[in-house]
């Protein structure tokens, strides 16, 4: 089986290139994590993140035959052959599959992913119904991987004023928490033709999101309700 | 200004537009396999009168106002560079306003 990882160590190289790696014996459901560890034993220099190994801590997104995927929970007799593994598009390379999402994160604080209350919080917990409970449903899940945003042609063209489907995703999140109190301030810090609206409904984010959630309805979610606390 | 819309009116205004011009492209439609007209004077008389004429001025308004805000998205995604920017923009804007007064000029020749 041959494995073409995409490789750059910025001290040594003075650009990225492709490495060809053949893996022979890999046992069928294998995941491509494995198969990176691996690639690893046999070159230690090969980099990538990786924690968990079940798909919960999102640290080892990349981007396989075009498509982003978190690679522990991608089995590699699902891929077609060969496999070129590249990292996440359109985020700075710190070194091989390794990038930097500064720039990810940032505008996951710029949402705020915290609940904001102005009254006195209650002295044990808040209580919800079940029906408000459920409507956190779909939007609590993200593990913030990147596999949606960095997957994103309006986040490429414009990383550093859209805030992307995954920051997007949890700005609805609270907006459509009984529990918040901030939604005004919420939506007004996300209206103008940047933070927001530059979604265009491409719905690359859905297509990519290994824990099948749906940034795109979220979004939709979030300028309907937008719409209505304006009219 | 109609160029300094934007945000969620810009979003809302091309969403309205579009469902007007999806109404009026129905009702052109059905107007045409229902009663397709027999002559140019009779089509000349259609759309010179005024209820047709103030909704066909309309329908070009919205396809002006439509594409403004669909164009300015995709100027503000692929021209990055500020003058080039500023440069699209401006023809943008001065082809798709007077390409509406030149229509509503038609119209208007056409009602006197």
């Amino acid at each position: 089986m041959e494995i073409r990882v995409y490789r750059y160590n910025p001290d040594v190289d003075s650009s990225p290139y492709m490495q060809s790696y053949q893996m022979d014996d890999v046992a069928e459901g294998v995941m491509l994590l494995d198969v990176l560890k691996g690639i690893k034993a046999k070159d230690e220099t090969l980099s990538f993140r990786h924690s968990c190994g079940e798909g919960v801590c999102g640290s080892d997104a990349v981007n396989v035959n075009g498509r982003n995927v978190l690679s522990c929970i991608t089995a590699v007799s699902d891929l077609k052959q060969p496999i070129e593994i590249r990292p996440m598009p359109g985020m700075p390379v710190i070194r091989d599959l390794i990038v930097d999402m500064s720039q990810f994160y940032h505008h996951y604080r710029s949402v705020d992913p915290y609940l904001i209350t102005h009254d006195p919080v209650p002295e044990e917990e808040f209580l919800q119904t079940p029906a408000q409970r459920d409507k956190l449903d779909g939007l609590y899940e993200c593990i913030l991987c990147g596999c949606c945003t960095t997957a994103c042609p309006s986040f490429w063209w414009n990383p550093e004023r859209f805030r992307g489907p995954a920051a997007l995703l949890q700005a609805y999140r609270f907006v459509a928490d009984n529990r918040d109190q901030a939604t005004a301030e919420r939506l007004k810090a996300l209206d103008g033709p940047y933070r927001l609206f530059r979604c265009h409904t491409i719905m690359n984010c859905v297509d990519a999101c290994p824990k099948g959630l749906n940034p795109t309805h979220a979004i939709g979610e979030l300028k309907k309700k937008m719409l209505k606390d304006s009219i | 200004m109609i160029t300094s819309i934007q945000g969620m009116h810009a979003w809302l205004l091309q969403r309205l537009t579009a469902v007007f011009m999806l109404i009026y492209f129905c009702a052109v439609v059905v107007y045409f396999l229902w009663s397709p007209p027999q002559s140019y004077v009779e089509w000349q008389g259609v759309v010179s009168a005024t209820p047709v004429a103030l909704l066909t001025a309309l329908f070009f308004i919205a396809l002006s106002l439509h594409a403004w805000i669909g164009l300015r998205d995709l100027i503000i995604d692929y021209v990055h560079r500020f003058s080039l920017r500023v440069l699209v923009l401006g023809l943008v804007f001065i082809v798709l306003v007077g390409q509406t007064l030149w229509l509503l000029l038609v119209l208007l020749k056409a009602m006197l």
